[in-house]
C-alpha cells in the first residue's frame, strides 16, 4: 500500500494542494488521497473521516457497503490519479482501492441569460455544470427517445463532450458523423464549446454553421426538429448542428409570440441585414461614382455636408469603420461601469468633435452607426463578425467600381452562401435547394400547433405531433 | 494558377473604372444659358454650391461665361476656367436666346446622347438675366407649365412631329411665360 501511495505521490508531482492522510484501524493502516481544491472537506470529515472513527478491523472489508454513499466505486491503481482529479478521494484500504465522490460545488449554479435576451420565454441559462445543463434539457424533454452519448476529449483535460439527439427524429448518420469528428479530435484540452467548433464545421467561411446558444428552451427546440446538440463539461455554451442561414435570423422569441408579429420583425432583420452589409457601400458607390442616381436635393445636401472634410470619401467611412470597432472592443472588454463611460465618451463626445472639426461628415457618422447597429439585430457573434467582414469588403469593392462592384460583390456573397454546407446539408435551405413546406417557418412565420411538417432535409420523421 | 487567373479577371474587371469623383471635386451646374450673337457664341453655366451655415443649408450660385465662334469650344474654355470637374448629369434647364433651328439640334455634341432629360426655354432677354433671376435653381421650370424636354424634342424630330417651346422672359421685374414657338417656325 505505501508503494502505491508513493507512485501517487511521484505522479502528481507532490504538489501542495493534494492532501495524503493515513490513519490506523485496528492496527490496519488506511490512506486517504484527494485533492483539496476539487473536493468538499466538510463531506470528507462529515461522512468519512468521522465513518471511519468508528469503523473495526472487519467494517474494513465491506467499505463498499456501508460507506454513505451513492457514488463509490472499485477502481484499478492506473485510475487513481483520473479520479482524483475528478473530485474523489481515494481510500487505499485492506488491498482494495475505493474512489468515493466528494466533488465539491465549483459552479454558479443555474444563473439568468445574459447574452440571449428574450422579452417573454424561460430565463434560465446553461452554466458551467455539465450535468445541470444535461438537467436542463432532460426537464424540458421527458421523452425517452432523447438519447446520449458521452466521449472523453483532450490528452490532458479530458473533457466530457456529449451528443445529444432525439432517437425517433434524428439522422442517425448525421450522429455518427459528428461522434466520429469528436472521436478524432487529438489536441491537449477542450477549455471551451468554441475549441470544437473548428473541427465541426465543414467549410472555413465566415459565415457561422454552428450555432452555440445558452438557452436551453433553444436547444430543445433544436432537438425536436431533428438537430444534434452538443455538451462540454465548463462550457455554458451548448452547440447546435446543422444550421441553416435563416437559422441565424430567428430568435427563440419568434416562438413565443404571435406569428404575425414574428413575421414582422423577422422581415426587419432581413432589411437589418442588407443594411448592415450594404449601406456603407451603397453610399460610398452613389458619392463617388453614381451621383445621378440621387436626387438634387440630396445631393446638394451630401455635397454641403462633405464640403469641409478633407479626406475622400472611402477613408472617411474606413475611419469611422475602425473608429467604432475600436470603441466597440474596448467597450466589451471593461466592466460595465467603465463601460458606459467609453460609450458616452466615444460615441458622443468624439462623434460630435470629429464633426465639429471637420474631420468627419455628419452624414458618414449616420451611415457607419446605422449600418453598425443594424448588425447587432442578431445574437449569433459570428454572424455578427461575417456581416462586419462582408461590409469591408464590399466598401473596397465600391470604392473601386461602384454600383458595379456592390454587385459583383454580391454575387460571389450569394456564391458562397449557395456552396456552404452544413452537416452536408445545403446551408441556404429552404430557398435553395426550394423546400416549400419550410417557407412556413422561414420568413413567415406558421402558428406553434398548426405545423406539420418538420424539415424534410433534417429528418425522414417529418410529421409532427398531433399530423403523425 | 487558379489564383493567377483570379487575378486576371479581377484586373480585367476593374480595367478602365476611371469615372471615380468626390463630390467635393465636382461643380453642379444646373443651369445654361446659350447666346448667339452672328457668328459667334456665348455660353453661361450655373453652378449651385451647397453651403453648410448654422445646421441649415444654403445654396450659393456662381456663374462661368465663355465666346467662341462654336460650342464645343465654348464649352471647351469653360472646362479649362472650371477648377473641379463639370459635373451635367443634373442639369435642369437650358436657356436659348435666338432663333436658330440648328442650335436646338445642336446640343448632341455637347452632352451624351443618353442626357437629354433637361428643360429647353426660349428667351429674348439676355440669358444670363435669365438664369440668375432666382436663387433657386428650379425657379425656372416652375415658369412655364407644360415642361419640353431635349429628350421630347428629339423624339417629335424623329417622328417627324412639331415641337413646341416655351418662350419666358423678364416683364416688370418678373420671370414669365409668354407663350409656345413652334420649333417648326423657327429659322435655320
Amino acid at each position: 500500500m505505501d508503494k502505491i501511495v508513493n507512485k501517487v505521490k511521484e505522479k502528481l508531482g507532490y504538489s501542495t494542494d493534494y492532501i495524503f492522510k493515513e490513519i490506523v484501524i485496528d492496527k490496519k493502516k488506511v490512506y486517504f488521497i484527494f485533492c483539496e481544491v476539487l473536493c468538499n472537506g466538510s463531506d470528507i470529515n462529515e461522512f468519512i473521516l468521522e465513518k471511519f472513527s468508528n469503523f473495526n478491523k472487519k467494517d474494513l472489508k465491506n467499505l463498499i457497503n456501508i460507506l454513505p454513499d451513492n457514488n463509490i466505486k472499485e477502481i484499478k491503481e492506473e485510475e487513481i490519479t483520473t479520479f482524483i482529479n475528478n473530485g474523489f478521494l481515494i481510500c487505499i484500504a485492506d488491498n482494495k482501492i475505493l474512489a468515493i465522490e466528494v466533488r465539491a460545488i465549483l459552479e454558479r449554479g443555474v444563473t439568468t441569460i445574459e447574452s440571449e435576451l428574450s422579452i417573454s420565454g424561460p430565463k434560465d441559462s446553461f452554466s458551467e455544470n455539465f450535468n445541470t445543463n444535461l438537467g436542463l434539457i432532460r426537464k424540458r424533454i421527458k421523452s425517452s427517445n432523447l438519447w446520449w452519448k458521452e466521449l472523453p476529449v483532450g490528452k490532458s483535460s479530458e473533457t466530457k463532450v456529449g451528443i445529444m439527439y432525439m432517437n425517433d427524429i434524428v439522422d442517425k448518420d448525421l450522429v455518427t458523423k459528428v461522434a466520429n469528428k469528436i472521436s478524432s479530435i487529438d489536441i491537449d484540452a477542450i477549455i471551451d464549446s468554441s475549441y470544437i467548433k473548428d473541427v465541426l464545421e465543414d467549410n472555413n467561411s465566415f459565415f457561422p454553421t454552428i450555432m452555440s446558444t445558452e438557452r436551453p428552451d433553444k436547444v430543445s427546440m433544436a432537438l425536436l426538429e431533428g438537430k444534434i446538440a452538443i455538451l462540454i463539461d465548463m462550457s455554458s455554451y451548448v452547440l447546435i448542428l446543422p444550421n441553416f442561414f435563416i437559422d441565424f435570423f430567428h430568435t427563440v422569441d419568434d416562438y413565443y409570440q404571435k406569428s404575425i408579429n414574428t413575421t414582422f420583425i423577422r422581415i426587419i432583420r432581413i432589411f437589418a441585414f442588407f443594411i448592415a452589409i450594404l449601406l456603407p457601400a451603397f453610399y460610398i458607390a452613389v458619392t463617388t461614382y453614381n451621383q445621378d442616381a440621387i436626387p438634387m436635393s440630396l445631393l446638394l445636401l451630401l455635397k454641403a455636408q462633405r464640403s469641409f472634410v478633407p479626406f475622400p470619401a472611402v477613408v472617411e467611412a474606413l475611419f469611422m469603420i475602425v473608429s467604432f470597432e475600436i470603441l466597440r472592443e474596448s467597450d466589451l472588454r471593461m466592466s460595465s461601469t467603465t463601460g458606459s463611460a467609453i460609450s458616452i465618451l466615444g460615441g458622443l463626445i468624439l462623434g460630435d468633435a470629429a464633426v465639429s472639426a471637420g474631420i468627419m461628415s455628419p452624414i458618414m457618422i449616420i451611415i457607419i452607426a446605422l449600418s453598425s447597429i443594424a448588425g447587432f439585430v442578431f445574437t449569433s457573434i459570428e454572424l455578427v463578425n461575417a456581416i462586419r467582414i462582408y461590409r469591408i469588403i464590399l466598401l473596397i469593392l465600391s470604392c473601386i467600381l461602384g454600383l458595379y462592384g456592390i454587385y459583383l460583390g454580391s454575387v460571389y456573397l450569394l456564391y458562397k452562401l449557395i456552396t456552404l454546407t452544413s452537416l452536408n446539408k445545403p446551408y441556404l435551405a429552404p430557398f435553395s435547394p426550394f423546400i416549400k413546406s419550410e417557407i412556413k417557418d422561414s420568413i413567415y412565420k406558421e402558428s406553434n400547433t398548426n405545423k406539420k411538417y418538420r424539415n424534410p432535409i433534417l429528418t425522414k420523421n417529418k410529421y409532427r405531433g398531433k399530423y403523425k | 494558377m487558379k489564383k493567377v487567373i483570379y487575378i486576371i479577371i479581377f484586373l480585367c474587371l476593374i480595367f478602365g473604372t476611371n469615372n471615380y469623383q468626390e463630390l467635393n471635386s465636382i461643380s453642379i451646374i444646373t443651369n445654361i444659358g446659350i447666346e448667339k450673337n452672328k457668328s459667334n457664341y456665348k455660353l453661361i453655366y450655373q453652378e449651385v454650391i451647397p453651403v453648410r451655415e448654422d445646421n441649415t443649408i444654403n445654396n450659393k450660385y456662381k456663374y462661368y461665361e465663355s465666346l467662341g465662334e462654336s460650342l464645343e469650344e465654348c464649352q471647351k474654355k469653360l472646362n479649362e476656367k472650371i477648377v473641379k470637374k463639370v459635373y451635367l448629369d443634373h442639369l435642369e434647364n437650358i436657356v436659348i436666346n435666338t432663333d436658330s433651328k440648328e442650335l436646338f439640334y445642336n446640343l448632341d455634341h455637347l452632352f451624351d446622347e443618353e442626357f437629354d432629360n433637361f428643360n429647353i426655354y426660349l428667351s429674348d432677354n439676355k440669358v444670363k438675366d435669365i438664369i440668375s433671376y432666382s436663387n433657386n435653381y428650379k425657379y425656372i421650370n416652375s415658369i412655364a407649365d407644360r415642361k419640353i424636354t431635349y429628350k421630347k424634342i428629339k423624339i417629335n424630330r424623329n417622328e417627324k412631329r412639331k415641337s413646341l417651346i416655351p418662350i419666358i422672359g423678364i416683364k416688370d421685374k418678373n420671370l414669365i411665360f409668354y407663350k409656345y414657338k413652334n420649333l417648326g417656325d423657327i429659322n435655320d
